[in-house]
């Protein structure tokens, strides 16, 4: 197929004029689009028709040239009508867009928008044009979004805001906005084309959030305990107020500290141990620290950290939340001082009965030294004798007589002794032996034996080793008035120690009547007692004294041998426990055992 | 058991026990300890002179208790008692008791020794009074229920004629007895004899002599 050059002019020219006033002549074409388009149309018009020109003038060269010429031309024609597409295309993705679109003649005035914007914005796409827009933005915030507008646009820059717009029914919408300049050929600013986005739905949503967050950390912050979260080298990550506030720092403060660094020596040895050993499974541990503040004061507090793992389950961070129990760790150390007092004012008043028989026992040692003294006197005035043996007897049981003076002072001494209210370990067996040996002169005087069983095995208890001594001597007094007060033919009281699991035992069985079944219940009460002569007073502090060291008091009626009181006791360690210890000097256990509990005390490392 | 006095001390402290008996000892008196009252009763020869020092509160009998039960058996040892703390009841019970004396622990120093000592010489009196009356008895053993009937009257004041009368028979036997009441006891007047009877404690020894003369002794 082949054409004149003639006629391929007339074509070429006939078509592309009639491509371009029909572009041009599209009332449907925005104006933004016809300025921008033009002068690229005009242009390729121009390039055509010169590049027709050459080729015409060309032609001659071959008809093959001719050829391509025209599948050239026909390409081009595609192209064109490509574009009327493309802008086809353009306007319905304009319509369609999800995003408000708008353009603006490059001064603030709306030239175009969208339906979408007319969604967004509450205007028909007439009250949006020129600035008409200004209407749909919220009165409040009105002056300041025009403004920022004409700002950016006497400065030919993009802005973007975020404002509020008000729709003719009265909704209020949040609305971002990004515009940008657009520059024409020669670099001018011709308009500015943007995008309007609804974020209300986003913007309650993170309005919602923050509500929500700042509940839980009013929540969290207005906690009386105190909760941090920090990571395993100690940085701190989150503190509540509770903890800035013993801590006696802002929470920006709190921030930048080194959590191991505040707090106490000894637990933050605990919290690394605790997390070198912590697991996923086993994340959560607890434990009391008490210490000592800066100024001074003592705290008790009880903390639970809470590992937190990665997925590999490698520990990565620490919550910890503390109480402060001072208060009820100082009522209950008040409580306990006042407990140990009355304690104090019971063995006082339980001394005052004991005191003729501890005078007794002082008293007959220092009769012995006094024999002693006198017999060598005599042997000693008479020159005729000089019997050595006799001096040597006199001096050791001068010897003797004074240290069991002194031990008896000591034990008096002890026994009244008030304010350390530390516990220490001791033998059980010991402990029942001293409170014999208190009241082995009341026992005389009720013409009562009192029989201790050989120990088997060492009952280590951690007591307050006066306390139970004085609930031992309770108990032998009891059981003497018991058995005087019955005149029983047999007056007999057996004292025995044992190790019941984990429990120490101490019975004090007595030969007398028993206690009556009415009184089972309520012996260990106050005001309750059998006797006459009785305050009731020396169970009740004997149970107050047993359970304040987790142990148990209770009697029992032994068949046609009287009341059975027994005193369990948490036995301190059972490994630390021998199995056996020297018996032999327990075979006539209240006159002959010579034992000085202060060597078989075991302090406590 | 030798004639040497020996101190028993029973005491049921130990230490206290062996402190008195060292002070005995000094005292060149033997000694010799229990520990409690029923031990001493158990190895004590009544016939062995010497004194009781005694603690009273013991387990097993007290002290006072021990003196009640020498006063039962008429072991007449004298008995120094001794006390922590004495209380006027106990004291009144041990000195009713015919204790030699109450000694408060501790005691002043010479205390102790003269209490010993006087105890020590009131057993050896005792023991030399009882040496003769026991001899006395036997003298009087000697006599027959019909010379006993005859002493009694004796003493009653009777004189020889009464008697025979009242025993119903001849003065003249009631001589024969007088003589052989004499001779049996070894003394020589009526007074002598009467003497001796009062020291023995004779009384009414002649209630079977009387049974034997089929009337009774008392009228």
């Amino acid at each position: 197929m082949s054409f004149p050059v003639e006629s391929l002019s007339a074509v070429v020219l006939d078509r592309t004029f009639v491509a371009v006033s029909s572009l041009l002549l599209s009332t449907e074409l925005p104006a933004i689009l016809k300025e921008a388009l033009l002068p690229s149309l005009l242009a390729a018009i121009v390039g055509l028709l010169v590049f027709s020109l050459l080729y015409a003038s060309k032609i001659v060269a071959g008809r093959r040239h001719v050829e391509e010429l025209q599948r050239a031309l026909r390409d081009k024609e595609k192209a064109v009508l490509a574009l009327e597409a493309s802008e086809e295309r353009f306007r319905t993705l304009c319509d369609h867009a999800p995003v408000g679109i708008f353009v603006d003649d490059g001064s603030g005035n709306g030239v175009y928008h969208n339906s979408k914007c007319g969604e967004i914005t509450g205007l028909s796409e007439e009250e949006g044009l020129g600035n008409g827009w200004h209407t749909a933005i919220h009165p409040d915030d009105r002056e300041r979004v025009v403004n920022r507008v004409l700002e950016a646009v006497a400065r030919r820059e993009a802005y973007q805001d975020c404002n509020l717009y008000v729709h003719p029914d009265g909704t209020v919408r949040w609305v971002e906005g990004i515009a940008v300049p657009v520059k024409g050929a020669d670099g001018e600013l011709v308009a500015y084309v943007g995008t309007l986005l609804d974020v209300t739905a986003q913007r309650k949503a993170a309005e919602a959030q923050q509500a929500s967050e700042s509940r839980y950390r009013a929540i969290v912050n207005e906690q009386s305990d105190l909760i941090v979260r920090w990571q395993t080298n100690g940085t701190l990550l989150f503190a509540n107020q509770a903890w800035c506030d013993f801590q006696g720092c802002s929470l920006d403060e709190a921030l930048g500290i080194d959590f191991l660094f505040v707090v106490p020596d000894q637990r933050r040895e605990d919290l690394r141990q605790w997390a070198s050993t912590v697991t996923a499974e086993q994340p959560v541990v607890s434990g009391e620290s008490k210490f000592v503040m800066a100024d001074g004061r003592r705290h008790f507090q009880l903390w639970t950290e809470h590992g937190i793992f990665d997925d590999s389950g490698t520990l990565i961070e620490i919550q910890s939340v503390g109480r402060d129990i001072t208060a009820e760790r100082e009522a209950e150390e008040q409580f306990r001082e006042q407990q140990s007092l009355l304690a104090h004012v019971s063995r006082l008043s339980t001394m005052g009965e004991l005191v003729a028989g501890i005078a007794h026992e002082v008293n007959q040692p220092l009769y012995s030294i006094k024999n002693c003294a006198q017999a060598l006197q005599n042997v000693l005035a008479d020159e005729n004798q000089s019997n050595r043996d006799l001096m040597i007897q006199c001096a050791d049981q001068i010897s003797d007589a004074s240290s069991r003076a002194g031990e008896m002072i000591r034990r008096m001494r002890d026994f009244v002794r008030h304010g350390e209210t530390e516990r220490e370990v001791c033998d059980l067996n010991l402990l029942v032996e001293e409170a014999v040996r208190l009241v082995a002169f009341e026992g005389r005087r009720h013409q009562a034996t009192v029989v201790v069983r050989p120990p088997n095995e060492c009952v280590l208890v951690r007591v307050d080793r006066v306390q139970i001594q004085q609930v031992l001597v309770n108990l032998l007094k009891n059981a003497f008035e018991s058995i005087a007060a019955a005149e029983c033919e047999i007056r007999e009281v057996v004292a025995d120690c044992s190790v019941v699991g984990p429990v120490g035992m101490i019975s004090i069985v007595d030969s007398g009547p028993g206690v009556p079944e009415e009184f089972i219940e309520t012996i260990f009460d106050a005001f309750v007692t059998t006797r006459k002569e009785g305050m009731g007073m020396g169970l009740a502090i004997s149970r107050t004294i047993v359970e304040g060291h987790d142990g148990r008091i209770r009697v029992e009626q032994r068949e046609g041998n009287g009341a059975a009181f027994l005193v369990e006791l948490p036995v301190h360690d059972p490994a630390q426990c021998f199995a056996s210890i020297d018996v032999s000097s327990a075979a006539d256990p209240v006159s002959d055992v010579t034992v000085n509990p202060l060597n078989a005390v075991i302090q406590e490392a | 058991m030798s004639d040497q006095p020996t101190v028993f001390v029973i005491d049921d402290d130990g230490p206290a026990r062996e402190s008195v008996c060292l002070l005995v000892r000094s005292m060149g008196i033997r000694a010799m300890a229990f520990e409690s009252a029923e031990d001493f009763l158990n190895g004590f020869d009544p016939g062995c002179p010497g004194c009781v020092i005694t603690d009273v509160r013991m387990p097993g009998r007290s002290g006072v208790e021990l003196q009640e039960v020498l006063l039962s058996k008429s072991i007449e040892i004298p008995v120094i008692v001794l006390t922590g703390y004495a209380s006027t009841n106990l004291t009144v019970r041990a000195m009713k008791n015919g204790a030699v004396t109450l000694l408060d622990k501790p005691y002043q120093d010479n205390d102790l020794w003269d209490a010993v000592r006087c105890a020590l010489t009131r057993d050896a009196a005792h023991r030399q009074r009882s040496r003769r009356v026991q001899e006395l008895h036997e003298r009087l053993e000697r006599l027959t229920s019909k010379e006993a009937g005859v002493l009694d009257l004796i003493l009653q004041g009777r004189p020889n004629k009464q008697m025979a009368a009242e025993l119903n028979v001849s003065e003249r036997t009631v001589e024969n007895r007088r003589r052989e009441i004499f001779r049996k006891t070894e003394t020589n007047s009526v007074a002598e004899v009467v003497r001796l009877a009062i020291e023995a404690g004779w009384e009414q020894a002649g209630e079977s002599g009387a049974v034997d003369d089929g009337s009774p002794g008392t009228s």
